[in-house]
């Protein structure tokens, strides 16, 4: 539907852009009071009957490229979605750094951890994005420092220190009180010595065929995880899925109520 | 004999011990049995790189994971990666939810297409990542035009002027996706993109050991055709593929964590039963 720019072309049409959509803003901030929730609710109503009419209007045209009228707006609908995200993005990076910034300015409770936020912020951002277009050794080093060096090391710590809260958990709370903990206690040993060789090898001795092969622990397992797991699973994901709909529908149609909903703009 | 109460740095310091050690000395360990899962993921890539209809197809290899899992994620890829291109098929790396899958993936891509003499641009890509956002939108847009909707490759270079994409257009093109992930984002696959061209897609998944549980259904569903689940998923891969790595040596610090978990239950639970019986005598 649009085609990519290049050079002046690019910058003749960011431009454009730039002044529409301030003109646009200024618009909206002179719409009245009263039309302003028709109007939120029309665009809401707009957007989602694009992919609900683009998925179930009839196709046509030869096998693997059936396409309807919408199909093609797909693709502009996608990039438009993108860069909502980077406004929501940008708005979450001036919240953060706003409220941050107060704090250090007023040196209020937390203030140092605080300013780590901010500068760790702002290095990790010179150290990431300048090295896609500075060429600087010094660029690439700070990013090799803080991304590879640290980020990336912390981001791994701090998710095995999981392991010892499990150790901890398991010595402290997993206790058989009733029958249903028993319950699940006797299962979880089951999965846990089935999902691993050295558990596996308990039951090694006893033949993988016939009726024996259901007594090794691994096969119990994986019949618990088929057979006992997997249609809870989907029972919560059915639940999961009706609501997920009726959400869906709530927004869609602007039937939601909350303070974003019934407050007047 | 009373069990006495062990402070959580004592439990702490048991682990460390049971993980680290395995790691660092070679520990005897009987191989792993191949669970069904593993062995469906094993036998879809064999078929899909020896059926005419798919073995020229492209492999979308998916990269959604960070630091956090790369025990797991990694060692998944690493193992996946190595019969890709031992059949010989084309791959393209991409990530969407989480931007070091993009490194993580392209780094261990290029470190295994060099050993294997792939090229490129002309054996492999790397799509970069794209923001979770907008990826429904993205995923729909793919089905129809892949260079359109991706755009450009990691390096910036346009998708319709790589080698590799000349014959790759749309979702008729790809024979295989495989999911490397942290959470469920098998499900955008599944939901968008799998069922969208004339012929259903083969769909692996590599999740780690906790998001597995939820991935089961879809096997049922045959929704995934097979599944790596975490690390004892690799070990399994591994040992199947007769390519032992990292999975193979930290398997028995995975059995023997596992084992101390267990006991550790049974210890604390022999501790509550010990302490109700001492109560109920008191009282009498």
């Amino acid at each position: 539907m649009f085609q990519a720019q290049h050079g002046a072309a690019l910058y003749t049409h960011l431009a454009g852009a730039a002044v529409v959509s301030v003109i646009l803003f200024f618009a909206l901030t002179l719409v009245p009071t009263k039309l302003r929730r028709p109007l939120i609710m029309g665009v809401t109503f707009a957007a989602g009957l694009f992919y609900a009419l683009e998925f179930f209007w009839p196709v046509s045209g030869p096998e693997g490229d059936q396409k309807n009228f919408l199909t093609a707006y797909i693709k502009p609908f996608s990039d438009i979605t993108t860069v909502l995200q980077s406004f929501a993005l940008g708005l979450g990076v001036y919240s953060l750094v706003s409220i941050h910034m107060r704090k250090i300015a007023r040196s209020q409770s937390g203030w140092a951890y605080s300013l780590v936020l901010v500068v760790c912020m702002v290095v990790m951002v010179i150290a990431h994005i300048g090295k896609e277009y500075i060429k600087a050794p010094w660029v690439h080093q700070l990013n090799e420092f803080a991304y590879s060096g640290l980020m990336k090391s912390l981001d791994a710590t701090m998710f095995s220190i999981i392991a010892f809260y499990i150790v901890s958990a398991a010595y402290r709370a997993f206790r058989i009180r009733s029958t249903e903990a028993t319950i699940l206690l006797v299962s979880a040993a089951i999965i846990m010595l089935g999902q691993v060789a050295i558990g596996q090898a308990i039951t090694n001795g006893i033949p993988n065929e016939g009726l024996t092969a259901n007594l090794r622990v691994e096969n119990l397992a994986n019949w618990i995880l088929k057979k006992v797991n997997s249609p809870a699973i989907m029972a919560i994901d059915f639940g999961l899925g009706v609501g997920g709909l009726a959400t869906a529908l709530r927004l869609w149609l602007s039937l939601e109520r909350g303070s974003y909903f019934e407050e007047e703009l | 004999m009373r069990i006495p109460q062990l402070d959580r740095r004592v439990l702490y310091m048991m682990l460390a011990v049971v993980v680290a050690i395995p790691l660092l000395v070679n520990v005897p360990l009987p191989p792993p049995a191949i669970t069904p899962p593993t062995r469906s993921f094993y036998e879809t890539i064999e078929t899909v790189s020896a059926d005419p209809k798919t073995k020229d197809k492209l492999v979308i290899v998916s990269c959604n994971f960070g630091s956090g899992t790369l025990a797991e994620n990694l060692s998944q890829l690493e193992a996946t990666l190595n019969h890709i291109v031992s059949k010989k098929m084309k791959f393209a790396i991409f990530a969407f939810n989480d931007p070091q899958g993009r490194d993580l993936g392209g780094s261990t891509a290029q470190r295994i297409a060099d050993k294997a003499g792939y090229k490129y641009g002309e054996d492999w890509v790397n799509w970069g990542f794209r923001p979770p956002q907008g990826i429904q939108s993205l995923l729909k847009a793919m089905v129809n035009d892949l260079h359109g909707a991706l755009g450009t490759d990691v390096k910036g270079t346009k998708l319709s002027t790589i080698p590799v994409m000349a014959s790759y257009k749309k979702a008729d093109d790809v024979g295989l996706i495989i999911e490397f992930a942290a959470a469920d984002t098998v499900r955008y696959w599944i939901q968008f993109f799998q069922r969208a061209g004339t012929a259903p897609i083969a769909t692996l998944f590599c999740p780690t050991s906790v998001m597995a549980n939820e991935a089961y259904p879809m096997l049922e569903t045959g929704q995934l055709q097979g599944m790596l689940v975490g690390l004892k998923g690799a070990n399994e891969f591994e040992t199947v593929m007769k390519q032992p790595g990292f999975a193979t040596r930290a398997s028995a610090s995975l059995s023997y964590s596992h084992l101390l978990i267990i006991f550790l239950i049974v210890l604390g639970n022999v501790g509550m039963i010990q302490d109700r019986k001492r109560q109920q005598g008191a009282t009498k």
